[in-house]
């Protein structure tokens, strides 16, 4: 009885329950393109950051990343260590990318500018390590004398595609090595540091010119990015490796981003919540007070404070949820065809070109969303209900047509 | 039933006191037909607002029932209100959306009737007021004095034992308001339910039974 005479209560206000509907309908439908645009972009984002450099995470020796080591190749792994056979087993990975760092001279026959190298396995990291920016030529893939640059590094020594360059480094027992690569690629990260420094060559030349067999670290790439927890944890059986996520490794940029895109979906939900409460409180206020004398009556025949206050959040509930649906479908329908394209986003943090985001609502959002739409009609009935339940019957039942 | 002891009641307008009720002392017995008679602002609808629990308590006493009214719970006085008592109000205040078989049965749902005695009671409301014909028509569709017959049945369905009345047929021509006023004596002598009703239609009154006369706020004798 009460559900049925709330929803007639409803039906007889029409152009009222229309504006109730509509702005929960459009705070909803706002919020739900909201969270899936930001989704969108974190997605994008995280595919990048994994894509670009980090993989899903990577494994290295416990400690090793959080000390400055005099003679840190004495700390890299073994290539047999039993690690890499068990990430080769696991159905989890999709590839394992063994790397060495060091510092060395980059010399193009003229001059020598310092850099930090990398040692790579060209051949399986081209395919995944698919968003590095090139700018000129292509990534290291097959290419055994084959280096890639980093854009300030290659322009600091005039070196184009197809050039000869000189690298010098150090081995592990501290006699200079030196072996000739060309330049297959030129990249640009948009980081000044590290595009004046950085360049990449394959791993076996990179371990000949230390002399050394070792692996500094290995980055890990998964089917699925759902599962390196799982991951993480059968590597605990290795008490001397330490596995740590890709939001870890690029916490600055990475997880500071994502924590700072919450920040502002948080406010911007308080926002649009406060709008939508303070809207349905002014259109609910003048419907109960519409009803005072009809309230004044179900007061005088004995209906308690909570049971008329009962009867107006039944209405609020009532609003809530069909506006919320249709909240939902209309964010659904918006994202299907005004927004189906994608909306051209400027160069994100780390990113030196612009990108196509996709607005990427989330099902498992829906369930929110109710919970706020229903909440935020509650609270706007409960106050508009609240000035008129606390009023006397007899002040309720005076002013009569 | 009800025993008023030097009942006063005022309104206070900005800061001026206005004595409503001044004074009043009076018994009603149960199954009484009581009509509250005088001119405007003489007290009328505050005395029936005092008896039905609508205003609040008062300088003086009234007891119901021995129970006295002015120290009552406020779930005491909705237990009154949903069980004891039925009113019937100048402007019907029924609802909009409801038929007026579901108008009569609402209070009766939240007496905590069962289905089968609501139905037979709502039934034996609507065809009292000689209403049946009407019973899935929504008050719009009615006439003034059909919808003060919904009133009535609402008030009679819930079987008070005392209904309180605010000029019910202050709103209806004066043909429709004798036939309400029939309808009110007939359920006082058959059903044993007390009414207690304010107006000042010489019509009405010259068929009460009872009639208590007030003036300024004070019984006139």
């Amino acid at each position: 009885m009460l559900m049925k005479i709330a929803v007639k209560n409803l039906s007889r206000q029409k152009t009222r329950t229309l504006a109730v509907l509509i702005t929960v309908a459009l705070g909803i439908s706002s919020l739900m393109i909201y969270h899936g645009f930001n989704t969108g972009i974190m997605n994008q984002y995280r595919e990048n950051t994994i894509h670009a450099r980090y993989g899903h995470g990577q494994i290295n020796i416990k400690g090793y990343r959080d000390t400055i080591w005099e003679k840190p190749w004495e700390h890299w792994m073994e290539p047999d260590h039993k690690a890499f056979q068990d990430l080769a087993n696991s159905n989890l990975v999709d590839n394992i990318f063994p790397r060495v760092s060091f510092y060395g001279l980059v010399n193009n026959g003229k001059r020598s500018i310092s850099g930090l190298g990398e040692g790579v396995v060209g051949k399986i990291e081209a395919p995944f390590f698919n968003t590095i920016n090139i700018i000129k030529g292509k990534n290291l893939s097959t290419e055994e004398d084959g280096i890639v640059l980093g854009k300030g590094l290659a322009e600091a020594l005039g070196l184009g595609i197809g050039d000869r360059v000189t690298i010098l480094a150090n081995t592990v027992d501290g006699s200079l090595n030196g072996l000739d690569f060309f330049v297959t690629g030129i990249f640009h990260s948009g980081m000044k540091y590290f595009d004046d420094v950085f360049f990449k060559i394959q791993l076996d030349k990179a371990q000949t010119l230390m002399d050394t067999n070792k692996i500094e670290y290995a980055a890990i790439g998964l089917h699925n990015i759902e599962n390196w927890e799982i991951l993480a944890g059968s590597l605990k059986a290795h008490s001397d490796i330490e596995a740590t996520a890709f939001n870890v490794l690029d916490k600055v940029y990475y997880q500071n981003s994502v924590d700072f895109l919450q920040a502002q979906f948080n406010f911007i939900l308080i926002v649009i919540f406060t709008i939508v409460i303070l809207g349905i409180f002014n259109t609910v206020s003048t419907i109960i007070m519409e009803r005072k004398n009809e309230i004044g009556n179900l007061r005088a025949n004995g209906e308690s404070k909570g049971e008329v206050m009962i009867l107006i959040l039944s209405e609020g509930v009532i609003l809530g949820f069909f506006g919320t649906a249709i909240g939902i479908v209309m964010a659904y329908l918006i994202n299907f065809t005004v927004l189906a394209k994608g909306i051209e986003m400027p160069p994100g943090p780390g990113i030196t070109r612009q990108f196509i985001t996709h607005v990427e609502l989330q099902t498992s959002f829906i369930f929110i969303c109710l919970l706020i739409g229903i909440l935020s009609t509650l609270i706007g009935s409960f106050l508009a209900g609240r000035k008129v339940v606390n009023l006397p019957i007899s002040e309720l039942l005076r002013n009569a047509h | 039933m009800f025993t008023l002891k030097n009942l006063s009641f005022s309104y206070y307008l900005d800061k001026a006191e206005f004595k409503a009720i001044q004074n009043v002392s009076l018994e009603i017995t149960q199954g009484d037909f009581v009509t509250l008679a005088g001119p405007s602002g003489s007290g009328k609808s505050t005395l029936l607002s005092l008896l039905g629990l609508i205003e609040n308590p008062p300088r003086g006493s009234i007891y119901y029932k021995g129970e006295d009214l002015s120290i009552l719970s406020e779930g005491r006085k909705n237990y009154l209100r949903r069980h004891e008592f039925g009113f019937i109000f100048q402007h019907f205040y029924l609802f909009p959306v409801l038929t007026a078989y579901e108008n009569v049965e609402y209070f009766l749902v939240k007496q905590g009737i069962l289905k089968e005695e609501r139905k037979e009671r709502v039934h034996w409301a609507l065809e009292t007021m000689g209403l049946d014909q009407f019973k899935h028509k929504k008050p719009s569709e009615l006439s003034g004095g059909q919808r003060q017959r919904v009133a009535i049945a609402r008030a009679l369905a819930k079987w008070p034992k005392v209904i309180i009345a605010d000029e019910p047929t202050a709103s209806l021509d004066s043909k429709t308001g004798q036939s309400i006023l029939d309808y009110l004596l007939t359920i006082n002598r058959d059903a044993k339910v007390g009414i207690i009703m304010s107006s000042h239609d010489p019509m009405v009154l010259s068929l009460s039974p009872r009639i208590i006369r007030l003036h300024d706020g004070r019984l006139e004798l």
